[in-house]
């Protein structure tokens, strides 16, 4: 296991192997399984992500807060100030996101209630890159080592960390996925992450009613525009100042000094304001 | 390092809405009945932390009774689990309750019983699906829900580790980890191991041929 963003594509760089070759192999090392079957099962997550849209999209879903049902589809129009790309995408999010919400089967990528940031940006990411299965497979893995690593040096639940912790990392993870999808360098990589974490720190985890519904959902239509976002500026050159894995650590320590009430209890934030409560009061009225 | 493998913060395939508060709930209680090793006829559950405050939002609450019923997070009737609990008759109480600042904000205390015996195991959801189970009938414990774990009861007693290590190897198992927790005044121990392939059931009887074992379980989820 890397233990760093900077090991693992300093490790990439010497013994010149493509990172999720490099990924695959130590896991494959790390867990003593074999590198097909470590394939074959990142093959069915995959299949269930995208099994997870097609259901979403042919499903109406109700949901426990009744004002928050049916907004994804929405997006589904012609984009306003957006590209219908970027337009698209986001609805995806949402979508998965709502079928989630509504106990639908997904991916957890990192989590559950950021489960909708990854699909969207691969799957988006491949239509307007023209790249191929193979290619989607390859980002995903990359992904995949990104979250465990920040899991590992920070954390992965907002319970823990806030919402940064969840759609924060999904963001970096997708970021980091699609930077190497449009054949970015590991420096230009290492920046996607960087710029992608750093714009959602602080991120606090307040859901309605102690809900996965609001803000969950429409926050990962932000991690989706925050991951191409980052991933733009990272290819077009600009760097952050402050390295990865650094910025890793600074997510962290801001997470553990979120108070309680901003960490998954549904007692701050949004959740607290008088909406919320009453929202919170009509839902669990019967107790 | 708490994530071992890509697939922690990847794959874990389940149903929503959160992957702390509904899968990794639904896989501690998936995990404790498999500890008690049979069917509970009644279960008392105690909701701690950041599982107490929300857990009817996030379906906490139906996805544990869901893991005790023997569904396991990717199961889509999960969402039935009261009314599959009531069809087969499993009497349930869910409680708040204080476990103390040292658990996760995401912990459940689970008490199984049926006419015979009563066993109480708490665990903790750390994100992303994943578990630790840190205790089981007042002793510590801290195995996740890692595939091929082995769980054991045993008497606090020269030899019984060479009789679990000595069983493993004529099975060509090969331990990757192994731990103990003891209470001295019982003179009982509970000892989890991790192995490094898949741990037949043939191992839980040739076990229990040694009279120090108390009960043995395998975990493979």
């Amino acid at each position: 296991m890397f233990e760093s963003i900077s090991q693992l594509l300093d490790e990439s760089e010497t013994k010149s192997i493509p990172l999720h070759k490099l990924i695959l192999k130590d896991e494959s090392e790390y867990t003593h399984i074999s590198e097909s079957d470590i394939i074959e099962r990142l093959k069915k997550t995959l299949t269930i992500m995208k099994q997870s849209l097609e259901k979403a999209l042919k499903t109406d879903i109700e949901l426990p807060i009744k004002e928050a049902s049916n907004q994804a589809k929405k997006l589904l129009t012609p984009g306003i100030f957006f590209g219908d790309n970027m337009k698209d995408a986001i609805a995806w999010a949402m979508i998965i996101s709502e079928y989630n919400s509504g106990m639908g089967l997904i991916v957890a990528a990192p989590t559950a209630g950021s489960s909708g940031v990854l699909p969207a940006v691969l799957f988006k990411a491949k239509d307007i890159l023209g790249k191929s299965e193979e290619d989607v497979f390859n980002a995903l893995v990359v992904a995949a080592a990104i979250g465990a690593i920040i899991g590992n040096r920070a954390m992965l639940s907002g319970s823990e960390g806030g919402c940064q912790a969840e759609v924060g990392v999904a963001s970096a993870m997708s970021a980091a996925a699609i930077t190497y999808m449009a054949g970015g360098s590991h420096t230009q990589i290492s920046n996607a992450i960087a710029l992608s974490l750093k714009n959602l720190l602080g991120l606090v985890c307040d859901p309605v009613a102690g809900l996965v519904i609001s803000p969950c959902i429409k926050r990962n239509a932000i991690g989706v525009v925050n991951a191409f976002l980052a991933t733009e500026m990272a290819l077009s050159g600009l760097t952050s100042i402050i390295p990865a894995d650094e910025i890793i650590d600074a997510m962290m320590k801001v997470g553990r000094k979120l108070p309680y009430e901003l960490k998954e209890t549904g007692l701050g934030g949004i959740a607290a304001t008088k909406t919320g409560k009453r929202i919170k009061k009509s839902i669990f009225s019967d107790n | 390092m708490k994530y071992t493998s890509i697939f922690d913060v990847i794959g874990h395939i389940m149903v929503g809405p959160s992957s702390s508060h509904t899968a990794g709930a639904c896989q501690i209680a998936y995990v404790a009945q498999l500890l008690f090793g049979k069917k509970p006829k009644s279960v008392k559950i105690g909701l701690h932390g950041s599982f107490a405050e929300t857990y009817r939002g996030h379906g906490t609450d139906i996805a544990i009774l869901a893991g005790l019923l023997g569904f396991k997070p990717e199961d889509e009737e999960i969402k039935n689990a009261f009314e599959i609990a009531q069809e087969e008759g499993l009497n349930y109480t869910f409680e708040i309750v204080d476990l103390g600042s040292e658990y996760h904000p995401n912990s459940v205390s689970i008490e199984m019983s049926d006419k015979i015996e009563k066993m109480t195991v708490i665990g903790s959801s750390i994100g992303g699906g994943n578990i630790i189970i840190k205790n089981v009938n007042g002793l510590d414990a801290g195995f996740g829900g890692e595939p091929n774990t082995l769980v054991i009861l045993n008497q606090d007693k020269i030899g019984a580790l060479v009789n679990i290590a000595n069983t493993l190897s004529k099975f060509n198992l090969n331990i990757g980890s192994m731990k103990i927790s003891r209470d001295l005044k019982k003179k009982i121990a509970l000892t989890w191991l991790e192995a490094d392939s898949v741990i037949p059931d043939e191992v839980i009887s040739a076990l229990k041929k040694y009279s120090e074992i108390k009960w043995v379980r395998i975990i493979n989820v």
